[in-house]
């Protein structure tokens, strides 16, 4: 799986690099705009980052000259403006997904599959890890062929925690994803720990071993 | 009062003063001159008499001449007993006037006159009738003008006030529109007249002052703010990369675990800042027709899980006539979950919380102790409570920036136990 990030920080991008890369991808990286238009003029990518303040020139461009080139390929803009405007714009240019900085590296992760699964298999595709299988375009979650009965957070948290698999998701990481920003989080992290319980209960009723793992002092995490 | 008013009030007063000293001062001139002329002309008459009294014939006929009035009379008398000449009021009836019974006042001149070397007095007298008469006309005439000088020039001072107060109500106008937000100066306009010419251009440097250094004061937070954007975004990636590194000591996971949550607070400043800059920037200019009671529903939904584990008791009203705004959403999204936040985090456990809509104001009501701090500087920012929950301290100072930016009104006070959130749709 090849990808292809366009940012003009490189602390950051190493980091995002580094993490992608141990998720199993195979990410390369650019840092201004015109090594970028260059890039994907050449080469096939399933998704590009992209940032949209280079040095340069404007991300959205990017955006745009992909899109004429292939429609295949998703597109995750991440920005350091929380402008409405360039959001609307970017999704209209045919992005997938806009994230805001400073954004979670499981997040961006869960939604750099969620783009992939769309762009691949229409959405209409299974995860299966350690006997759970979810179907996110039915919203359905299936253990050992038996239906599993979930709040809309319970899912959400699920879907997150298997789209990390292995990883510790740190309890900040899991509040915005499931409340987004504009709630405050310092009172959901109890919730959390609700729903977690939750969760690890309704598994284990249907006979799976709990694969959630809490990591004490940090989060929790879906073992493989 | 109006300080127009005040001084016609000063002009008034002193106007009514004169009037009342003048009329009676003017009256007794005019009388004292009447008079004074009433007895020149007595004067006269003697020395006219006097001329023409060798022409009578024999005393006899001088003593029975009479002017046509009947007002001048000559009488014998003799050297020794005649006094000086005077000159005194008297009361007498007019006998040859029929039908005039009642007495006139006359001023009389009793004189020593000569006819033939031997002393003649004269008696003679005019009427004081027309001293009345001229008096009242003449004073009535006096206060007729003074009244009309005077009501002439209160109605021209009014006037030519109002003119020239003018330039000075509108830069009071202006004053009060004004927002040390809005770009560039007040920009008032300059006036002929000094006093109002050196406020204006004063007032003007003032708020041009004023807005430069709140310009200065808002660049820099929201520069710091950006620049503080990529450091806190590498701290967070930098974070994540070191929670997953193997193995981790619990020790480790304690002190990363509380880095990341520090990280959170510190992101959450930093969008927090960035966006009370935004606003005040007027960067969310997308309007549109927003149902207030769906936003508010959204919001309780995503805080059913919190509201449930602190066993809180909510309850709406009118929900099925609240107002429908035209605002821009993520704005109002903001500012409502700001306030639903803030109850559900003060509200203690087993509380209750009651979000109460009418048809132009939101009330958001929960139980819980007074405030520590001060109600008027809840809405300032970085003002928190003696408790510590967890939050910022921008909450409120971002709701309250946006209610500003639509000019609506909110309002806390503390009563039944309960704190009260009121905001007013304008």
């Amino acid at each position: 799986m090849k990808l292809l990030l366009v940012e003009d920080e490189p602390e950051l991008a190493a980091d995002i690099v580094a993490y992608l890369t141990q998720e199993g991808y195979r990410c390369e990286w650019v840092a201004t705009f015109s090594a970028a238009a260059e890039k994907i003029v050449l080469y096939q990518y399933e998704c590009v980052i992209v940032d949209i303040t280079l040095p340069g020139g404007n991300g959205l461009d990017l955006v745009r000259t992909l899109k004429k080139l292939d429609s295949q390929t998703g597109v995750i803009i991440i920005s350091a403006k929380d402008a409405l405007a360039d959001k609307v714009t970017g999704l209209q240019l045919g992005a997938d997904d806009y994230m805001t900085k400073p954004f979670h590296l499981a997040e961006l992760s869960a939604r750099l599959q969620s783009v992939v699964r769309r762009r691949h298999f229409g959405g209409r595709n299974e995860i299966t890890v350690r006997g759970i299988t979810v179907r996110p375009d039915a919203f359905q979650v299936l253990i050992n062929n038996q239906p599993l009965d979930l709040t809309r957070k319970e899912y959400d948290l699920l879907l997150f925690l298997m789209a990390n698999p292995g990883r510790v998701l740190t309890k900040e990481a899991i509040a915005e994803h499931l409340w987004g920003d504009n709630m405050d989080q310092a009172d959901s992290l109890d919730v959390i720990y609700s729903h977690v319980k939750n969760l690890r209960r309704k598994i284990n009723e249907l006979g799976e071993t709990d694969s959630i793992k809490t990591v004490y002092g940090l989060g929790y995490k879906f073992e493989l | 009062m109006k300080l127009l008013d005040r001084t016609l009030r000063t002009y008034l007063l002193y106007s009514a003063l004169i009037m009342l000293i003048s009329t009676p001062v003017f009256y007794l001139v005019i009388e004292q001159l009447f008079i004074d002329q009433v007895d020149e002309n007595l004067w006269e008459r003697k020395q006219t008499i006097q001329q023409q009294l060798n022409r009578f014939a024999n005393p006899q006929a001088l003593y029975t001449w009479r002017d046509l009035e009947g007002n001048t009379r000559l009488h014998p008398t003799t050297a020794k007993t005649s006094p000086a000449d005077t000159i005194y009021d008297v009361v007498f009836q007019q006998p040859e006037t029929p039908g005039q019974t009642e007495a006139e006042l006359f001023r009389e001149l009793s004189a020593r006159l000569s006819y033939r070397g031997q002393p003649v007095r004269l008696l003679t007298r005019i009427s004081l009738v027309e001293k009345e008469d001229l008096l009242s006309t003449v004073v009535l005439v006096q206060t007729g003008l003074l009244t009309l000088l005077l009501v002439g020039l209160l109605l021209l001072n009014r006037r030519a006030a109002r003119r020239l107060w003018l330039p000075f109500y509108q830069t009071l106008d202006r004053l009060r529109q004004y927002r040390v937000e809005q770009p560039g100066p007040l920009d008032l306009p300059p006036s002929d007249t000094t006093e109002f010419d050196g406020l204006n251009q004063a007032l003007n440097e003032l708020t041009r002052r004023s807005h430069l250094s709140y310009a200065d004061q808002k660049e820099f937070t929201e520069n710091a703010a950006h620049e503080m954007q990529t450091p806190v975004a590498l701290l967070q990636t930098r974070l994540e990369r070191l929670t997953q590194t193997q193995p981790l000591t619990p020790e480790q996971a304690e002190l990363i675990g509380s880095l990341n949550g520090v990280t959170a607070r510190l992101t959450r400043l930093n969008k927090s800042l960035l966006l009370l800059a935004r606003v005040d920037n007027q960067q969310y200019t997308k309007v549109e027709s927003v149902v207030l009671a769906d936003v508010l529903n959204s919001l309780i939904s995503q805080a059913v899980e919190t509201i449930q584990a602190k066993t809180i008791t909510l309850s709406r009203t009118g929900f099925a006539n609240g107002p429908t705004l035209p605002v821009n959403r993520m704005l109002l999204d903001i500012m409502l979950a700001n306030l639903i936040t803030n109850a559900v985090r003060y509200t203690p456990p087993g509380g209750r919380i009651t979000i109460e809509l009418h048809s132009r104001s939101l009330r958001i009501a929960n139980t819980g102790e007074r405030l520590s701090i001060p109600p008027d500087r809840l809405f300032a920012r970085f003002q928190k409570g003696e408790a510590q929950t967890g939050g910022i301290g921008l909450g409120l100072a971002i709701t309250k920036k946006i209610a500003d930016t639509y000019r609506y009104t909110l309002g806390y006070h503390y009563a039944d136990g309960q704190h009260q959130f009121v905001v007013w749709f304008g």
